[in-house]
């Protein structure tokens, strides 16, 4: 018996062996380029809404909060789910590395540049009377704060808005997440798997719009496992 | 701070416009938008359908948001007055 030509292009096999080559491939590339998964395996419209989306979300988080939203520290659980967004988090942890060593440096700067709150003695070397002392810390507190102000405008990255960054990282790590099952999505369709339902939602979705029960799946011969017929 | 010094996607957008802290929740709305459309992209057939469904979900989304923000505040008003 001849059996038919193997297409490459298609993510499953004619002959349910499987994903073809171009489907674990697929798989990766949703990894390391959101959407291009679905656009390999031939659903071109959806893969370039998630594209559209997974990468405006990971700029927007990035625009946000800035460098600093990637890698938050003491927050490592951000850090994995921004590593699934690809290659977006590849450049952007990259960047991090080099903008952390900057940051430690222009703070360090500060730190030691900037004008004690702390009065010193008077032009004798007398103790300042209660009065001076009050006097020279508002001077001081001032200056500090021109000082302060003066450093912000000229390194922006030394600013920090917690909750504005949180959001940041939070973009940049919901994106990863949501590439995730962007990737599941490529996993059900390269294997021609269909999501289970419970069994009173079968018939709403028969009769409805959603993807997994409608997805054609491709007709695979009944596993031992499955069908309970496997030695015991 | 000036917009020259201003590196974007590196310096946090709070710094070019500082009350931005005061508005941080109304960052939710794209975020939503952003999940709901991935979500119903995995789950429509119909990409037609794509736009309606995702901002029926945007909105479902915020009224339970919006439902378990009171019923908090609401244990909390209760933990804090009364017990």
């Amino acid at each position: 018996m001849t059996q038919p030509p193997r297409d490459a292009s298609r993510p499953v096999s004619p002959e349910n062996e499987g994903p073809t080559a171009v489907g674990f491939l697929a798989l990766v590339l949703a990894w390391l380029v959101p959407g291009l998964g679905h656009m390999l395996i031939g659903q071109r419209a959806r893969g370039l809404i998630f594209f559209a989306t997974l990468h405006l979300l990971f700029a927007g988080g990035m625009l946000i909060g800035g460098i600093r939203a990637i890698n938050p520290p003491e927050q490592a659980i951000w850090t994995y789910t921004q590593m699934l967004t690809g290659w977006p988090m590849l450049i952007a942890n990259r960047v991090e590395q080099g903008a952390s060593a900057e940051l430690a440096k222009e703070q360090n700067t500060y730190n030691q540049a900037r004008p004690p709150l702390v009065p010193g003695q008077g032009p004798n070397g007398d103790p300042l009377t209660p009065a001076q002392e009050r006097a020279g810390e508002k001077v001081l507190q001032k200056r500090r704060i021109d000082y302060a102000t003066g450093m912000f405008a000229k390194y922006p990255l030394l600013t920090y808005h917690p909750k504005v960054q949180d959001i940041g990282a939070v973009y940049c790590g919901i994106a990863g997440m949501l590439n995730l099952l962007v990737m599941f999505d490529v996993l059900l369709r390269i294997t021609g798997s269909t999501r289970e339902l419970p069994p009173g939602k079968r018939a709403a979705f028969d009769g409805g719009d959603s993807a997994a029960p409608a997805r054609p799946a491709p007709a695979r011969p009944a596993s031992p496992a499955a069908t309970g017929t496997g030695a015991a | 701070m000036t917009l020259l010094a201003f590196i974007p996607l590196y310096d946090p957008l709070p710094a070019l416009f500082p009350g931005m802290s005061d508005h941080w929740l109304w960052f939710v709305l794209p975020l939503l938008l952003a999940i709901s459309i991935i979500y119903k992209g995995t789950r429509l057939e119909d990409l037609r359908k794509l736009p309606a469904q995702a901002a029926v979900m945007t909105f479902q989304i915020l009224v339970v948001m919006a439902v378990a923000a009171v019923l908090l505040d609401s244990v909390y008003w209760f933990m804090t007055r009364v017990v």
